[in-house]
């Protein structure tokens, strides 16, 4: 579904501060897979996750989107297989439409944006219902601005938008790390079943090892730009919250 | 009151102006100064055009086309060049200046014995009137077409921009592009009312457009503050409110003139204005 090959990426390249972010890193995932990314600041976690997003370009190396090659792709050329939930629980949505009009904008991810008006009512009964699954009674008020509803519940809501069109990818940048914990046990929980309900191919970048142990199909570690853990699903069964803990001392 | 009606008059030619600033203002977050030669280029094209004898029909395509490509190369310059928008627009103005120059070739331009768009009614007696139907006509429609506009899935799109650019890449759609659509919008309309205004007024100058977009900024701001006394928040009410902003902003100014402030002092009267608009929330703020 998503495969890396030998990519490498300099920040700062020929300067003092040269930061080699990603040093030939090559990885498959295929579809399906649930794989949770782990490791230090600036071990090239998030360098990876934009290099598939496309918000970023490989110095060197390839990124093939099943079976296209998309390296010099970008972000907004990828959506069509891609979707997106950001760290900042307000990236995610915009506030000053309502949330049946983001939801709106969310279902035309993979199309072009036409002069067509207005949303059929059978649109809106499916927003409603995958706003019930929430259970935040957002279901009650669509018409509300985004911009007036909390960083969990937008979080929440950028969760649902993401897979309101034909999703195949999903890409989490730390999509708990700015929530308060019950806020982030449903962010992470609904992410969880989101993808294990539609057969999602997800990729996750956390920094919370108790979900790195809980959720996925896979786990890697990265450290200074390298893959230095690839766990499959049997292999990461075998591993508890203590070992992960382990490999950060 | 004849003189009322005609600040009336002035604020609606001033409506696609207004409408312009509250798409590059409230949607992309940019106070745009191309507007100042935008203006300024509707009212140059139209001079030059009517004078010369076209009918008022064929330069209104002409002069929104002339704004929307003033509106282009600041939006290329800001998007393709990474220039920040606020230098973008100064540069786009600046330059403008010399293009409206060579369009009009002098720097005044007057426009007695032409047709005008009043024609369209020229079954109206009164003169005020006639002005104040095709002001109204104006302003209705092109209301009506910005904010059908921005209702449409591409206009949620353009709305979104400037919320989040993050979220709006991720949804399929080219920011930058979209950036220099709206401002191309933004500046054909702030060119309709270069075109109404010069006809109005009977000539163009050169020198018209200049802090023209402090009123706009101005009129936008004032209208949002009207709205903010209500609970009404959808776009067709903040079209709405630019409008008045435009109108009431005029009229203000034109009390100014009647209590016999000296013309000279206009523009500092303007700025002191919309000072006094923009600071009003956070000097309420401090007062709680």
């Amino acid at each position: 579904m998503v495969e890396l090959s030998q990519i490498e990426k300099y920040f700062h390249r020929g300067l003092p501060g040269e930061v080699k972010a990603l040093d030939g890193v090559s990885l498959r995932i295929p579809a399906r897979e649930f794989a949770v990314i782990i490791g230090f600041n600036g071990s090239g976690k998030t360098t990876l996750l934009n290099m598939i997003a496309g918000t970023l370009f490989p110095d060197s190396g390839k990124v093939l989107i099943r079976g296209h090659e998309v390296s010099r792709r970008k972000d907004y050329q990828r959506s069509k297989w891609i979707s997106r939930v950001f760290q900042d629980p307000m990236a995610g949505t915009a506030p000053d439409l309502t949330i049946m009009d983001n939801f709106r904008l969310a279902s035309l991810r993979t199309r072009s944006k036409s002069l067509r008006t207005g949303v059929e009512s059978r649109f809106r009964i499916k927003v409603r219902d995958q706003l019930a699954i929430l259970g935040m009674g957002l279901e009650n008020h669509p018409e509300t601005l985004v911009g007036k509803l909390s960083g969990g519940q937008r979080q929440a809501l950028t969760l649902l938008m993401a897979v309101m069109d034909e999703a195949s990818i999903l890409l989490l940048d730390e999509p708990t790390a700015a929530l308060d914990p019950r806020s982030s046990e449903l962010i992470i929980r609904l992410a969880g079943d989101l993808i294990g309900k539609l057969g999602l191919t997800a990729v996750m970048v956390t920094h919370d090892l108790r979900h790195a142990a809980a959720y996925g199909t896979r786990l890697i570690m990265m450290e200074q730009g390298k893959i230095s853990k690839d766990l499959d699903s049997g292999q990461k069964a075998d591993c508890n919250l203590a070992s992960l803990v382990q490999w950060f001392t | 009151m004849n003189f009322y009606l005609s600040a009336i008059n002035l604020g609606f030619a001033y409506c696609g102006m207004g409408l312009g600033i509250y798409i590059t203002l409230r949607i992309f977050n940019i106070p745009d100064i191309t507007t100042d030669g935008s203006y300024t280029l509707g009212a140059a094209i139209s001079a030059t055009l009517l004078s010369s004898g076209h009918s008022p029909f064929l330069v209104l395509p002409v002069v929104m086309a002339g704004g929307a490509l003033a509106g282009t190369a600041t939006g290329l310059i800001h998007t393709r060049m990474k220039i920040d928008p606020l230098l973008s627009g100064i540069l786009v103005m600046t330059a403008l200046y010399s293009v409206n120059l060579s369009i009009m070739g002098r720097s005044d331009i007057p426009l007695i014995s032409t047709v005008h768009i009043t024609q369209v009614v020229r079954f109206i007696g009164n003169d005020d009137w006639r002005w104040m139907t095709v002001m109204v006509m104006f302003t209705v429609v092109l209301c009506l077409l910005t904010g059908w506009m921005l209702g449409t899935d591409y206009g949620l799109a353009m709305r979104a921009t400037g919320n989040s650019e993050q979220m709006v890449r991720a949804m399929g759609v080219n920011t930058a592009r979209m950036k220099v659509t709206g401002l191309a919008m933004a500046n054909a309309l702030t060119a309709v009312s270069g075109y109404l205004v010069c006809q109005y007024q009977g000539f163009t100058d050169i020198n018209m457009g200049i802090g023209i977009v402090i009123f706009g900024l101005g009129a936008v701001m004032m209208g949002e503050s009207l709205l903010g006394f209500t609970r009404l928040q959808s776009t067709g009410f903040h079209l709405v409110a630019v409008i008045l902003g435009c109108v009431i902003f005029r009229v203000i100014i034109a009390a100014a003139l009647t209590a016999g402030i000296n013309p000279n002092w206009l523009k500092l009267v303007t700025a002191v204005l919309v000072l006094g608009v923009v600071a009003l929330p956070g000097i309420k703020n401090k007062l709680r």
